[in-house]
C-alpha cells in the first residue's frame, strides 16, 4: 500500500478514536453512558441504525455476492421498511414508555424474571460470538490481500473501538457511527465512480449493465416460489420482515439506538431514515459486486482472488495443472473480452437476430471462464483441504489494492474498517448494557452507587472487547465456527420474535408459556434446520410461529398461574 | 421496578404518525417498482 494510503487509513483512526474518547466528558452516570441521557437527535441515531447494521462483512462479502451472482442479495431488505413502521407502531412506545435499558428488561415485567435471563444470555452468548466474527472476516481478508500480520489486523480494528467504546459509552458509538456511515458512503461512492470511470472507451455505462444483463445478473427480483433457494422476492418480504422484527426490535445491539433517541417520536424517525434508505444504499453495494465484473470483462482478472491459496497452490506438487488451468483461463477470458466487445456493438448496430446471437455466444464465453474458475476452486479445496473455501469475498479488496488510485485505497480500506467499527462498537456497548442491567445490578450487586455501576460499566465493555478479540484469533482457524454463529443467531432471532409478540400481543400469555414457548421454538428452527433444506430467512418464521403457537397452548393450559396482562 | 406493565395506545405529546408509515410504504412500493423496471430493461 502506497505511503498515501496508510496515511489516509491512519488519520481515519485517529480521528475516529479522537471523536470517541472525548464524548467521555457526557457520561458521567450509567443512564448517560447506556443510553445518553436519551438525548441524541433522530437524525444521529438513525445514522447509528445504519452503521451498526451494516458491517464489513456486508462490505466485502455483497459486493463479491454481486461479481459471482448479481443483484439478487438486495431482496434480503425488502421487508425492513415494513418492519420499521410495525416496530414503531409496536415495540419503540412500548420499550419508551417503560423506561427499560434493556429489551429484555421489558420481558421480566411482562413475565417473569426466568424468561429475561433466558432472553439477555442468549443475547450475549451470540452478540460475544458474532463480534468476534464482525472482527475476524475482514480482518482474514485484508491480511491476506495486504499481507498484514493476521493477529494485529485483528487487533488493529478490535482494540481502537474497544478503547473508544469503553470510555465513551454510547455517545461515542453513536457520534463515530455518524462520521463512519460517511466514510462508508463516501468509500462505497468512490468505488461506483472509479469502475464507471474505467469501463472502456466503446462501451457505455447501458451498454455494460447490458452485458451483466445477459449473465442475470441484474435479476435483482426472483418471484419464484421455491423455500429451498435464499434470495427470492417471498423469503425477502416475508423471511426478511421476521428477521428484521427481531434484529431491530429484539436485538439489543439495535434496541440501544433508539432508546438514546430524545422522545418516542425521534426513536420512530430514526428508525424511518433506515425505512426509506436502506434498500436504495444496499443496491448499489452489490452493484459495485456487478461493476466489477465488468471491469474484469476488459482487464484479465487472476484465477484465483485469493492469494494466499494461490501460492500454496503454485507450490503444490499440482503447480503443473494449476499453471496448465491458467493458460486456458487466459485463452476463455480473452474469448469473453471479444465476445463482449461484440455484444456491445451488436446492442449499438440494432437488429434483433445478431444481438441474439452476440448474447448466446457472450453467455457461452462465460461460462467456460466460470468454469475454469470452478475447477481452480476445486483444486484449491482439494490441496488445502479447506473444503468451505470461497473466493468471492476476495474480489473487491483486489480490486481495490491493486486497480483503485492512490489515496482512494486507503479510503476503501478507511471504509471497511469504519464498517466493521461501527457494528463492533454498537454491540460491545449493550453486551456491557446486557451484562450489568440484567445480571450484575439485578442479581449480583443490587445497592451500589451509580458511580459504582458505572466503573463496572467501562470494565465490562472492555472485558467483552477482550472477548470478541480472542474469539477473532480463534474463528480465523476455525471455518466451522462461523457456521456455528451463524445457526445459532437464526435460532435465537425468531424464536426471541416470538416471546415479544406474546408479550405484546397476547393477553392470556403467561410467563410459563412465554419460557418454554421460547426453547420449543429453538427447538423447532434446529428441527428445520437439521431436517430440511428451507432456506435460513424462513427459520425467523419458523422460530417466531412455533414460540408463538407453542406458548399460547402452553398459557392456555396453565391454569396455575394467571397473566399479567399487557 | 414498576410492578405495572406498560400498556399500549397513543399518549397526548407524540405525533400523528399515519402519514409518515404511509410514505414509507409508498417510497418502497416506489422502490420496488423502480428495482423491477431496472431489471427488466437491462436484463436479458
Amino acid at each position: 500500500m502506497h505511503l498515501l494510503d496508510w496515511a489516509v487509513v491512519v488519520a481515519y483512526l485517529v480521528w475516529i478514536v479522537w471523536d470517541g474518547l472525548r464524548r467521555s466528558k457526557a457520561t458521567s452516570e450509567v443512564e448517560g453512558y447506556f443510553l445518553a441521557n436519551r438525548s441524541l437527535p433522530w437524525w444521529a441515531v438513525g445514522l447509528s441504525v445504519m452503521a451498526t447494521q451494516l458491517s464489513a462483512i456486508t462490505l466485502v462479502g455483497t459486493t463479491g455476492r454481486g461479481y459471482s451472482e448479481g443483484m439478487s442479495v438486495i431482496q434480503l431488505y425488502l421487508g425492513l421498511p415494513i418492519a420499521m413502521v410495525i416496530l414503531s407502531v409496536t415495540l419503540v412506545p412500548f420499550f419508551y414508555r417503560a423506561k427499560v435499558f434493556t429489551a429484555y428488561e421489558y420481558l421480566e415485567r411482562r413475565f417473569d424474571s426466568r424468561t429475561r435471563t433466558l432472553a439477555s444470555l442468549l443475547f450475549l452468548v451470540s452478540r460475544a460470538l458474532s463480534c468476534g466474527v464482525i472482527i475476524a472476516a475482514p480482518a482474514v481478508i485484508l491480511s491476506i490481500v495486504l499481507g498484514w500480520n493476521l493477529t494485529l489486523t485483528i487487533l488493529g480494528i478490535g482494540l481502537p473501538t474497544v478503547l473508544y467504546t469503553m470510555v465513551g459509552g454510547v455517545q461515542a458509538v453513536t457520534w463515530t457511527d455518524v462520521k463512519q456511515m460517511a466514510v462508508i458512503i463516501a468509500g462505497v461512492g468512490a468505488a461506483v465512480a472509479v469502475l464507471l470511470f474505467q469501463l472502456p472507451d466503446h462501451v457505455s455505462v447501458g451498454e455494460a449493465l447490458h452485458i451483466a444483463g445477459t449473465t442475470g445478473r441484474m435479476q435483482a427480483l426472483d418471484f419464484t416460489w421455491d423455500p429451498n433457494k435464499t434470495y427470492t422476492f417471498w423469503s425477502g418480504l416475508i423471511g426478511g420482515l421476521f428477521l428484521m422484527l427481531s434484529y431491530f426490535g429484539c436485538d439489543q445491539s439495535q434496541v440501544q439506538r433508539y432508546l438514546t433517541a430524545k422522545s418516542v417520536d425521534e426513536g420512530r424517525q430514526s428508525l424511518m431514515m433506515s425505512a426509506y434508505f436502506k434498500i436504495p444504499l444496499q443496491f448499489l453495494i452489490p452493484m459495485i459486486g456487478v461493476l466489477m465484473f465488468v471491469f474484469y470483462l476488459f482487464h484479465q482478472p487472476p484465477v484465483l482472488f485469493n492469494r494466499q491459496h494461490d501460492a500454496q497452490v503454485r507450490a503444490s506438487a499440482r503447480t503443473g495443472e494449476y499453471g496448465a488451468m491458467e493458460q486456458e483461463f487466459t485463452a476463455a477470458f480473452e474469448a469473453r473480452r471479444d465476445a463482449a466487445t461484440a455484444l456491445a456493438a451488436a446492442r449499438r448496430a440494432g437488429g434483433a437476430a445478431p444481438l441474439t446471437a452476440a448474447e448466446a455466444a457472450f453467455r457461452d464465453a462465460d461460462g467456460r471462464v466460470a468454469a475454469i474458475r470452478g475447477r481452480a476452486t476445486a483444486l484449491v479445496r482439494e490441496v488445502t483441504g479447506d473444503q468451505a473455501f470461497g473466493d468471492v469475498n476476495y474480489v473487491f479488496p483486489t480490486f481495490v489494492t491493486e486497480r483503485m488510485p492512490v489515496g482512494l485505497v486507503g479510503l476503501i480500506i478507511a471504509a471497511i474498517f469504519a464498517a466493521a467499527m461501527s457494528s463492533i462498537a454498537a454491540e460491545l456497548n449493550s453486551l456491557s448494557t446486557a451484562t450489568v442491567i440484567d445480571f450484575y445490578r439485578r442479581l449480583w450487586r443490587t445497592s451500589a452507587s451509580d458511580a459504582h455501576y458505572l466503573a463496572v460499566s467501562k470494565l465490562v465493555t472492555g472485558f467483552w472487547g477482550l472477548v470478541a478479540c480472542v474469539v477473532a484469533i480463534f474463528a480465523t482457524n476455525l471455518g466451522p465456527l462461523i457456521d456455528v454463529v451463524n445457526r445459532f443467531g437464526s435460532f435465537f432471532y425468531g424464536s426471541l420474535l416470538g416471546v415479544f409478540v406474546l408479550a405484546v400481543g397476547a393477553k392470556r400469555a403467561t410467563s410459563r408459556g412465554a419460557f418454554w414457548g421460547l426453547l420449543a421454538g429453538m427447538a423447532a428452527v434446529a428441527l428445520v434446520a437439521r431436517y430440511s433444506s428451507i432456506a435460513f430467512l424462513w427459520h425467523n418464521v419458523v422460530g417466531c410461529v412455533a414460540v408463538v403457537t407453542i406458548g399460547m397452548l402452553i398459557s392456555l393450559l396453565d391454569r396455575s398461574s394467571s397473566p399479567k396482562g399487557t | 421496578m414498576s410492578d405495572t406493565p406498560p400498556v399500549a395506545g397513543e399518549t397526548g405529546d407524540e405525533r400523528d404518525n399515519t402519514r409518515l408509515y404511509a410514505s414509507v410504504i409508498a417510497v418502497e412500493v416506489l422502490v420496488l417498482a423502480g428495482i423491477w423496471l431496472f431489471q427488466r430493461y437491462f436484463g436479458a
